[in-house]
């Protein structure tokens, strides 16, 4: 039987009883809206806001080198100190947007391709997507650590290349050698999550609409851009936010495999901000620089929305 | 007798297809579970050139295994197990009704609410985890499951993901049940929790995983080798300064701590694609 | 662990948001003095933060508390990689719920210029220099002060793979250190060795791209530590030594001598396999070329023809918390660990480093030689490096970032960077960096 879309017959009514007045009803309203967000507006402050209202005040400091004093106010000194002489804030800015922006892109297309095959009429369509999502599950530490291996010069993954023909590669020699490897590695750990969201954004699609127009004489790929993919914008814009959010706190992989480098490509700016706090132990630097990639992740992600959903939010 | 023999061609193409492509998700799971129980000194022995053995091991052996346990692997994995057990769901107890509200109720300030929420969804709390763990150390926090559990619930991403399905769903279902004289309570808890099926199933999933994989505030607030997580004690068994790096040990470890996510998984897959195949709302 | 009065703990969590931000400091608890405090009585406990597998302190902490029975020792674990970073970030929040832990010695000079460590000179300046290495304990010090206790020590060695020297018709080098080859000569012993058995590996640095590894090529080259001037805070980096250094170390990875992507992790299994002719490093692989039969000889670390020899030393020592309520007990087990035969003998059992107790060590070489001969002579060996050649990583409160850049430098250099740009580009980070710090 069909899937299809059930909504309830609007109730006839005549006019709402008028038991309360409009403004009780909506101050009744708020207070439950209130109640309702109390535990989760409570985690939020206390558990992100306030630590980033802590990291703001910290980023306005300097710290007095004996720890038995207190820090020292400092005006805007770190975020001059970033914007203007660091050598390494603005290539990390640089290096961090350019990654975002080509594993996005690469991702959002990979998940959507996914998805559509496995929606596929097949046999077993359930063990095959919870093979590509087992990934998910497994701590990226891990994932990073055997991925490192298998793509060493000796690895496994030139192995299978020597067996085949194909020439082999140094996976962390250069830049783009990096990008692509780290693209393999963070796209084989996530895509099967993303995928599960779009299958599911692609079920709600009614089946009526797909055989309508392959009665109308569309072939499949004119369906599927035609009818399937404006359908399917909520959710993709939703992946391509999310993606974008995700990929930007990209962390792992550079400081498992190459410590940033080569030659600082892969200094992305969440590992940046880690190597000031724990390591140089700057930590009013490293809440500088945190507030500035947040402002940064802010920006891009409010431009996203305006492009992709220009209409409300 | 020709569209059932196409369309059996068809099926069979795009299983052929999926099995590619699940191969290439499975074997670096499968060359690490194969590992974990070979001797050590075989891990790296056939990389390259490729063999047969690459994958399948030469010999057995529990050894590994018996090592992790050693480190405290096992207790660790339990330890994830009840943290992020306790994260799931304490997590969806007070993401659903935010959502709730953020979706379907109207009142003052909602968008503000909304942008709020959002933002502290884009801070990248291991960076700000700092002053939180020296906080929850004067609240005699540390080394306890609840401090464990408590950052994992302020999940934006959850909250977001709920949001988006609750809105999705038609007025219409819970003006019937206002005209009726149902109390938002009662909407949310009768109404809109069993539609939103695949929604929690998701959102319980990203609590789930988030702090399944937590590693720096583990590190931050529980040194004591008993509450150690999962993710910690394998990065324990790392060189050291004094040993050198136990890769069988490390892929054990890392098997046992894939095993317990994917038979949830297993489980909830098939729940999860059942109900988003019956389901009643529109995208 | 400090008493709070309820009433505060209460103020604490209903404060509002920018109330928070401030009580936030005001809540975490207040330093106290630097010098060890009075004898306490009555049995206490103490916390141990430590860097390794906990299996490797079990022993050593049960042999503590069965001779100490008024004081206990718990250890707690942080993986060895996040160790330093964690332990400095509790410290600069006044964590005061461990008493002793780990201290990587190179760290010693930045975290007592901050106040993290107790200072330990009055209490055990004299014994410590009569019964540890010199090396050792001067790793230790700054300004004329000690700060921790080396339990440690460290030297490297070259191992050889005696299997595969004798199939290429090489004859190994000896352990006699007036013989000691130079790094021409290995390399071309490694390059012959793969040429006639075709071993892909020739010679593997334990260590890959660390300082560590690398800081005795440069020094035997004549470049020097790499920082100078007061508080060694100036870099210098570009000078013929260390491009003399760089390029070798280069040239290593471009003629394929050393497999180039065998991160410093795992080198030892890789050494320990049997599929590399020459082995610089720590005794870590020893255990398992036991374990996989590979015959193996050691030899005295090579150096530069025209420079001086030159090995690595120090390792971790035990330092104390400043904030710590029950300094004199961490006291009394931090002189155990480090000045008693027995302390120090027990520190090694499971692990195959030296002990920075000269008495220790030496028992702890026999014990060696007893269990593998090959490594009968390692004892004298070590003996003779730490006395002649081992050389100090430079003292200086910018160590910590000098040696993340020159890690990242070296990966460079390995894959293929010209070596004037890179040591150029990383001395400039280095100089924008110190000052940033310094501000």
């Amino acid at each position: 039987m069909p899937a299809t879309t059930t909504r309830p017959a609007p109730k006839r009514a005549v006019a709402p009883p008028a038991r309360r007045s409009p403004r009780r009803a909506r101050r009744g309203e708020t207070l439950t809206a209130l109640l309702l967000l109390t535990p989760a507006g409570l985690a939020l402050v206390l558990l992100r806001v306030y630590p980033m209202v802590y990291a703001v005040f910290q980023s306005f400091h300097k710290e007095s080198l004996d720890v038995f004093q207190a820090p020292h106010w400092a005006g805007f000194a770190n975020y001059r100190f970033l914007l203007f002489h660091s050598v390494t804030f603005w290539p990390s800015v640089g290096s961090t947007v350019l990654f975002v922006a080509i594993i996005v892109v690469i991702q959002t297309v990979l998940s959507l391709a996914l998805a559509v095959l496995l929606t596929q009429r097949m046999f077993l369509p359930g063990l095959w997507r919870t093979l590509i999502f087992l990934p998910v599950t497994i701590p990226v530490a891990v994932s990073t650590l055997a991925w490192q291996i298998a793509l060493r010069n000796d690895g496994i993954v030139n192995g299978f290349l020597a067996a085949v023909g194909l020439s082999q590669h140094n996976y962390f020699s250069t830049r783009g050698m990096t990008y692509f490897s780290f693209v393999v590695i963070l796209s084989w750990i996530g895509m099967g999550f993303w995928m599960i969201v779009l299958i599911a954004g692609l079920k709600d699609i009614p089946h009526e609409l797909r055989e309508a127009a392959a009665i109308d004489g569309a072939g499949r790929m004119r369906t599927f851009f035609s009818v399937i993919l404006p359908l399917l914008k909520r959710p993709l814009a939703f992946i391509a936010v999310a993606l974008t959010i995700t990929n930007f706190f990209t962390f792992v992989p550079e400081q498992v495999i190459t410590a940033g480098g080569p030659n600082n490509s892969t200094d992305f700016l969440l590992y940046d901000i880690y190597q000031q706090a724990y390591q140089n132990a700057n930590l009013n630097l490293a809440s500088a620089e945190l507030v500035l990639f947040t402002i940064i992740i802010l920006v891009i992600v409010g431009l996203e929305f305006r492009f992709i959903s220009p209409r409300e939010r | 007798m020709g569209i059932l023999r196409n369309m059996t061609l068809r099926r069979s193409s795009a299983t052929v297809a999926a099995i590619v492509v699940a191969w290439l998700f499975l074997w670096p799971v499968l060359w690490m579970v194969t590992s974990s129980i070979r001797p050590e000194n075989q891990i790296f022995a056939y990389l390259n050139p490729l063999s047969v053995f690459s994958i399948l091991p030469k010999s057995l052996t529990l050894q590994n295994f018996h090592l992790a346990f050693q480190a405290g692997v096992g207790r660790a994995v339990l330890n994830s197990v009840i943290v992020a057990a306790g994260t799931t769901v304490f997590g969806l107890l007070i993401s659903v009704p935010a959502a709730f509200a953020l979706a379907v109720l109207r009142f003052p300030l909602r968008r503000t609410a909304f942008v709020i929420l959002f933002v502290s969804f884009s801070v990248p709390f291991d960076l700000v985890a700092i002053p939180l763990s020296s906080v929850f150390r004067n609240w005699h926090l540390a080394n306890t499951y609840p401090g464990l559990i408590l950052p994992g619930l302020a999940s934006g991403f959850a909250i977001l993901l709920l949001r988006q399905f609750f809105a999705n769903v038609p007025p219409e279902l819970s003006e019937a049940a206002r005209v009726d004289g149902a109390g938002w309570i009662r909407i949310m808890i009768r109404i809109y929790t069993p539609l939103a099926r695949p929604a929690l199933i998701g959102a319980g999933l990203i609590l789930f995983i988030f702090q399944w994989q937590e590693f720096l505030w583990p590190l931050l607030i529980a040194d004591n080798p008993n509450m150690q997580l999962g993710p910690v004690a394998l990065a324990g068994l790392q060189a050291s300064g004094v040993t050198s790096t136990n890769f069988g040990a490390i892929f054990a470890g890392a098997t046992l701590l894939t095993v317990i996510p994917a038979i949830l998984l297993l489980i909830f897959q098939r729940s999860f694609v059942e109900t988003v195949a019956t389901s009643g709302s529109k995208g | 662990m400090q008493n709070r009065p309820r009433g505060s703990r209460l103020l604490c969590a209903v404060a509002g948001l920018s109330a928070l931000a401030l009580l936030g400091t005001a809540c975490s608890s207040s330093g106290s003095t630097s010098t060890p405090q009075a004898a306490q009585s009555g049995p206490v406990t103490i916390h141990l933060v430590e860097n390794a597998p906990p299996a490797l302190w079990v022993p050593f902490l049960k042999a503590f508390n069965a001779s100490h029975p008024d004081i206990k020792v718990v250890a707690s674990s942080i993986p060895f990689d996040n160790e330093a970073t964690i332990v400095q970030a509790r410290l600069g929040q006044k964590d005061s719920s461990f008493d002793v832990f780990v201290v990587d010695q190179p760290r010693t000079a930045d975290w007592a210029a901050h106040g993290y460590l107790v200072n330990l000179t009055s209490a055990v300046a004299s014994q410590a220099k009569a019964t540890l290495f010199p090396a050792a304990l001067q790793a230790s010090e700054y300004q004329g002060s000690i700060w921790d206790l080396p339990v440690w020590e460290s030297s490297n060695q070259l191992y050889y793979n005696t299997a595969l020297l004798k199939k290429a018709g090489v004859t190994p080098p000896s352990t006699n250190p007036a013989q000691r080859w130079t790094w021409e000569q290995t390399v071309a012993a490694a390059k012959q060795v793969q040429a006639k058995t075709g071993v892909s590996c020739g010679l593997m640095l334990e260590q890959t791209d660390r300082y560590y590894q690398i800081e005795p090529m440069i020094i035997s080259a004549g470049g020097g530590t790499g920082l100078t001037g007061p508080g060694n805070l100036t870099p210098n980096i570009q000078n013929a030594g260390w491009v003399k250094a760089a390029t070798f170390y280069q040239n290593l990875f471009k003629d394929n001598v050393t497999p180039s992507s065998v991160n410093a992790s795992e080198t030892d299994a890789y050494f320990a396999s049997g599929k590399c002719a020459f082995f610089v490093g720590l005794p870590l692989a020893v255990p398992g070329l036991v374990s996989n039969k590979v015959a193996f000889g050691i030899a005295p670390e090579p150096y530069f023809a025209g420079g001086t020899p030159a090995t690595p030393n120090e390792a971790n020592g035990l330092g104390i918390n400043p904030f710590s309520t029950h300094q004199a007990a961490a006291l009394t087990f931090v002189k155990w660990a480090a000045l008693t035969t027995a302390g120090d003998l027990a520190s090694v059992q499971g692990v195959d480093i030296p002990p920075a107790n000269i008495a220790s060590a030496k028992i702890f070489f026999s014990q060696l030689a007893a269990s593998v001969p090959a490594m009968k002579d390692f004892g004298s060996l070590v003996n003779y490096e730490l006395v002649h050649t081992a050389v100090a990583r430079p003292v200086s409160l910018q160590y910590v970032e000098f040696e993340a850049e020159m890690f990242q430098m070296f990966g460079n250099i390995r894959n293929g960077t010209p070596v004037a740009s890179a040591l150029a580009a990383t001395s400039k980070q280095l100089t924008s960096a110190f000052q940033s710090a310094g501000q």
